[in-house]
């Protein structure tokens, strides 16, 4: 992660003795770009979904082990991302973002309940479970290289550490009914806990912004940022599980300069 | 108690004989009606003479049980009454659809005409029976009165009483109004060997325990009924005692485990294949345990120790070799086998075996269903119903093939080995009869297997076997097309629905072929394959209405008896009816040497008849239609070594037609593989006791 985050810096300073060396021959109508020094920009997004998961804990029941096992689909949802930051020299520039997104995880639960009577006759139980829900939390630290590709448009590439914290829900346990002669089994319910864990991942990613006033404009913005956070386990048996989080976001929203 | 009466036979030629002192010869005669409809028009008429008697009260509803394997069919069960005292063994079974009846089966005694009131009150009966049992016997219940079929009058007012004594239940049957012994037989359905407990062969099961403080009880409360298997710790004292009545089992008795990680192979297999049959019984034929309403079921493990065996193993075999489920305690007991190198096969703990615990519980089933009584022919079935369905749950939970664990044809071989004890493919490898030809020591009661409850018990066995695997049999030739083992349950179920609902206690091997193919024409249809199987099967181990009187003998050919001199050979001979009753006037036996010639004869009347031939029925001339008379004899051929042995019935049938019939030669061979311990001359030392 550090060397990704040390080769995406190393490319906005280039970039931004690239840009620098430029930027005479683009003239903004409105304004240097080099005059502004502090960018702020707030964005709602699409974040794509992540990779689906599974969690699952053995379990002893009837003097056998049998086992259960949660696939949850981490569906993509809404985020708000918020970042500030300002040239530090030349074109390249330091950010701090923060994005926070939220969505379902439904489950679908599936069990193997071993037979009272006999081993490795195991009964399959299943359902769904829902309710479940993620959230991820991410401070982004941002190296950027500004580049003025015209007076009113300016693109930035950015990227470096992200901080996610990160809440899953999980199925921790199970109950099932049964009754003689027990060839079949039914789930009855399902309880959950939610996870938290918290891991450094990277993000990186381009913003365009076009300014219509001098202060103000729109841009639009796609970064990923990813990690995967280790959550502890289904009721614990299994000790934990290991879940890809973050995403692709896609992005739009105001842009204030100074 | 029975005398021998022994007559001396002119010409130097002996034909003799033993028979109960009670009957005059010329008395009256027991007519039993045996009823085997099918038929529209049979049933018909017998409906509408069920309906009459049940009208005047001779018949009396004892229970109603719906069809567990067809919708809409319930069973009735009617038990005949004679002045308000059930006659023995005389029940009528009426399968119902809706308002129509479909089928009746059983039977009913149309003369019974003597008087009620007995001389002997219950007091003096229950004397009678503890003075016949032993001080150390218990009665279970007071002695009921009831109409036995036989007697002087040809029918006898009778005490019936249950004794429990010592690993037994015996029945008496006792004259009312004499306090003579009319009838006595044991309840104890045994499976005549012993086997290797699972725990030696090592495999492992789940076993439904109870937990509590103490730890882990054999009391599986996960079933329906109560399952309970208590270990007796070898105490044989305390079994007998159990069994008797004389003590109670505890909670502490229950079989336990410390960590719930058995290790008592006799133990576990008797509790787990307990809840295995009950669990197909139910999944089979919709049964819900032995009574069908879930009765507990009670085994005991470890009755005596294994190392006992040479003091105990006689008096208590079911306590050793054997297993056996005592009717009136409902309980099953479990052999713990015997010390190896006592026998010719090994025998491990009896309850190692799926097939033994299935077969014993079978019994219990069979006591609250046909109640088929335990000797001769209606024993054999009661036997083979057992070996069916313990063979069925085999199947059930074990994948087909040979050796320990898998599912076969063969009884009892996971604990006896090598082979088992019997076999339904081939049950002349065993010595036992495949064909009615080879039938064995039907009138044996007391010498021979009940009658050759175990022996006989492989032709329906091999019926069963041949309405399911087909092929060519044995000794009749005759080709079978069976369903086929992937629907061996078509044949399980048509089985169990003809032994559970239609037969009755004295049903025999034509009631079984009747109801069995009654049953398969209600579940599969008529002219279905499995009903085609069964009639082939039938046909093929030679039960089929007969055309005409038959004669039959057992053994055949007879060998010498050890120790007679003169040289004297013992048999039974059966006389056989077809679909009419046969009233027999008189015979005679002719003796010939070993050249074939003739060297004389003895003419009988009727009452010899009587006299002789009343070990397979009601002692009486007329033969019932379907039925049999046999007669244990013994005889001579005037110091002769070698020679035969014939009869010449005389008679008339139903009809009024006359009809004389002349049995085959049987040939009388020198030389014995019996052991026979009987005096020179003479029955009165018990006979054949020590055949097997």
């Amino acid at each position: 992660m550090v060397r990704i985050c040390s080769i995406a810096i190393l490319l906005m300073i280039l970039a931004a003795d690239a840009a620098r060396a430029q930027a005479p021959q683009a003239a903004p109508p409105s304004g240097d770009a080099d005059t502004f020094r502090v960018y702020v920009s707030v964005n709602g997004a699409i974040q794509s979904a992540a990779a689906d998961f599974a969690d699952g804990a053995a379990t002893r029941v009837h003097a056998e082990d049998g086992r259960f096992e949660t696939t949850y689909a981490a569906g993509g949802g809404t985020t708000l991302d918020v970042s500030g930051g300002g040239r530090v020299w030349r074109a390249l520039g330091v950010s701090v973002g923060m994005t926070r997104f939220s969505a379902a995880t439904p489950g679908a639960f599936s069990a193997s309940v071993p037979h009272p009577f006999f081993f490795n006759q195991a009964r399959s139980i299943s359902g769904d479970v829902t309710g479940l829900t993620r959230e991820e939390v991410v401070v982004h630290l941002q190296a950027s290289g500004v580049f003025p590709v015209h007076p009113r448009v300016q693109l930035a590439l950015f990227g470096g550490p992200a901080f996610f914290r990160v809440k899953q829900g999980l199925v921790t346990s199970y109950t099932y009914s049964e009754s003689y002669p027990y060839d079949e089994a039914a789930l009855r319910s399902t309880t959950t806990s939610t996870a938290r864990a918290s891991k450094t991942g990277f993000s990186a990613g381009v913003d365009v912004a076009f300014y219509f006033l001098r202060n103000l404009g729109v841009g639009a913005v796609i970064r990923y940022a990813g990690t995967t956070v280790t959550l502890p386990g289904g009721a614990g048996t299994a000790g934990s599980v290991d879940v890809k989080v973050g995403g692709t976001q896609t992005g739009a929203g105001l842009r204030v300069r100074f | 108690m029975k005398r021998a009466i022994v007559v001396t036979m002119v010409l130097g030629i002996g034909l003799q004989w033993q028979a109960s002192a009670r009957q005059d010869p010329a008395a009256g005669e027991a007519d039993a009606l045996r009823i085997s409809a099918t038929t529209a028009a049979s049933v018909e008429e017998w409906d509408a003479r069920v309906e009459l008697w049940t009208d005047t009260g001779e018949l009396r509803r004892l229970r109603v049980t719906p069809d567990t394997l067809l919708p809409n069919r319930i069973h009735e069960r009617l038990q005949q009454f004679h002045d308000g005292i059930p006659v023995f063994g005389a029940v009528v079974t009426r399968q119902l659809r809706g308002p129509e009846t479909v089928s009746i089966f059983g039977t009913v005694h149309t003369s019974i005409d003597i008087a009620t009131t007995p001389r002997l009150s219950a007091d003096e009966a229950r004397a009678t029976v503890q003075a016949l049992a032993g001080p150390a016997a218990a009665l279970d219940g007071e002695p009921q009165l009831i109409v036995f079929p036989g007697g002087a009058e040809g029918y006898t007012l009778c005490y019936r009483a249950t004794a429990l004594a010592t690993g037994d239940e015996t029945t008496f049957l006792i004259d009312a109004n004499t306090g003579g012994v009319v009838l006595r037989f044991s309840n104890v359905k045994q499976q005549a060997a012993a086997g290797r407990a699972t725990g030696v062969l090592g495999d492992t099961k789940k076993i439904s325990a109870a937990q509590t403080a103490g730890g882990f009880f054999a009391d599986d409360r996960l079933r329906p009924p109560a399952v309970l298997t208590f270990d007796m710790r070898g105490d044989a004292a305390r079994t007998v005692a159990v069994l008797e009545g004389r003590q109670t089992l505890a909670t502490s008795d229950l079989a336990v485990d410390t960590d719930n990680d058995w290790t008592d192979g006799a133990a576990v297999d008797a509790h787990v294949y307990a809840g295995w049959t009950y669990d197909y019984l139910l999944k089979r034929f919709g049964r819900r345990g032995l009574d069908d309403r879930n009765l507990p079921i009670v085994s005991l493990v470890h009755p005596a120790r294994r190392e006992a065996f040479a003091t105990l193993g006689r008096q208590l075999p079911t306590f050793f070799d054997n297993a056996g489920w005592f009717s009136a305690r409902r309980m099953m007991v479990y052999g713990v086998g015997v010390p190896r190198g006592t026998a010719s096969q090994d025998y491990n703990f009896m309850s190692g075996a799926l097939d033994v615990v299935a077969h014993e519980l079978t019994h219990g089933v069979t006591d609250f269903t046909s109640d088929l009584l335990y000797l001769n022919e209606s024993g054999a079935l009661n036997e083979a119903f057992s070996d069916i369905v313990g063979t069925g749950a085999e199947f059930f939970y074990q994948q087909a093939g040979t050796g320990p664990l898998r599912a076969d044809y063969l009884l009892g071989e996971d604990i006896v080995t090598p082979g088992g004890i019997r076999s339904m493919q081939s049950p002349r490898a065993f010595g036992h009869p495949d064909h009615v030809r080879l039938r064995c020591c039907v009138g044996l009661i007391e010498e021979l297997d009940r009658g050759g409850v175990h022996i006989n018990s492989g032709i329906p066995n091999n019926a069963f076997y041949l309405a399911v695997e087909g092929g060519r049999h044995a000794t009749s030739g005759l080709i079978v097309e069976g369903v086929g083992s992937a629907s061996r349950d078509q044949i399980e179920r048509v089985f169990y629905r003809a032994f559970a609902f239609m037969l009755s206690p004295l049903s025999n091997f034509l009631s079984a072929r009747a109801a069995t193919i009654q049953s398969a024409r209600d579940l599969y249809g008529a002219g279905s394959r499995p009903e085609r199987a069964i009639t082939q099967a039938w046909d093929a181990v030679g039960v089929a209405p007969r055309r005409s009187v038959e004669v039959s003998f057992w053994p055949n050919p007879a060998a010498s008896v050890t120790g007679c001199r003169p040289a004297c050979w013992d048999f039974v001979a059966s006389v056989l009816t077809p679909p009419s009753a046969y009233t027999i006037s008189g015979f005679d036996a002719l003796f010939y040497d070993s050249a074939g010639r003739l060297i004389g004869g003895q003419r009988f009347g009727g009452g010899s008849f009587v006299s002789l031939f009343e070990r397979c029925g009601p002692p009486s001339t007329r033969i019932p239609a379907d039925a049999e008379a046999c007669a244990l004899l013994r005889t001579s051929l005037g110091g002769r070594t070698s020679g035969a042995i014939s009869f010449s019935f005389r008679g008339t049938l139903a009809n009024g037609a006359r009809l004389d019939v002349d049995s085959a030669r049987l040939p009388l061979r020198s030389g014995s593989s019996l052991d026979q311990d009987a005096e020179p001359t003479g029955f009165s030392a018990p006979l054949v006791t020590r055949v097997r």
